[in-house]
């Protein structure tokens, strides 16, 4: 399955202040927004399915970054959703550093396992670059986050 | 939980551990959320969801998972997205639905 997420980034997939800021509350936010815009079913059951993933590892990637990620019967289509949260958000990891740029990256069961790694990879390589994490943090324009993102996922 | 979301969980649970176990270079660099140190937790996790689970839908999901590595797939337009076979108009259809594939044994939801 190919995967092209960032001329397909609509403002609906961004979320400029999470409301929330404990990272169960947050997942459950995305998983509500994942729902809304149609690429998911049953929010709770999502919200359980990212859980399940921290259990596994933290998904912090550092420098204010987190990328939760899914491989589940509850996703439609291949998601990217942007969160930003200025106050920070407390994700437990090692350096208890809080998050600041969320990125929530959803792939159907279909995907094979290696598709949705080099997914989540891509993405996690988007926000990498401290310029561009910066551009993630700061800009309001969906479709400035959209370029960001072409640069690095095909 | 309804068995609906146990076995939606434990399909997910089973695409999680199969991410984390499969062997290959992400294993040197693992990405996030993909730490190898948390597999015994989610173990733990998949026994609960058996333990959910009757006996009918746990064999089935069982016998699918062995034979095709997964067990549980979607249905669109009557068609089993596992086996291509279109299901007979007496299949039961609409969300929270469960059904057995009677071409390929796989368990069917409809989204």
């Amino acid at each position: 399955m190919s995967i092209s997420i960032g001329p397909a980034l609509q403002p609906a997939h961004f979320i400029s202040e999470l409301k929330n800021r404990r990272r169960e509350s947050v997942l459950g936010e995305l998983s509500r927004r994942a729902h809304a815009v149609g690429a998911a079913l049953e929010p709770e059951l999502l919200q359980a399915t990212l859980l399940l993933r921290e259990r596994l590892g933290s998904t912090s990637a550092g420098h204010g970054v987190a990328v939760p990620n899914a491989r589940s019967l509850l996703v439609l289509e291949p998601l990217v959703l942007i969160g930003r949260s200025r106050r920070g958000v407390a994700w437990p990891v090692l350096e208890r550093e809080p998050v600041h740029l969320v990125l929530l990256v959803l792939s159907p069961p279909e995907s094979s396992a290696a598709a949705h790694v080099d997914f989540v990879a891509w993405v996690s390589a988007a926000a990498r670059p401290a310029r561009a994490r910066q551009k993630l943090l700061e800009s309001e324009r969906p479709e400035e986050i959209a370029a960001i993102l072409r640069e690095v996922v095909p | 939980m309804s068995v609906w979301s146990a076995l939606v969980q434990l399909h997910d649970l089973d695409l999680l551990l199969e991410e984390a176990r499969a062997p290959g270079p992400r294993h040197r660099r693992p990405g996030p959320g993909l730490d190898v140190p948390g597999l015994a937790a989610l173990e733990r996790v998949r026994v609960q969801l058996h333990a959910r689970l009757d006996r009918r839908w746990l064999h089935a999901y069982e016998r699918a998972r062995q034979r095709y590595g997964r067990a549980v797939v979607a249905v669109r337009e009557r068609v089993c997205q596992g086996c291509y076979m279109t299901l007979p108009t007496s299949a039961a259809a609409g969300a929270d639905t469960l059904a057995v594939c009677e071409s390929c044994g796989r368990i069917l939801i409809w989204r």
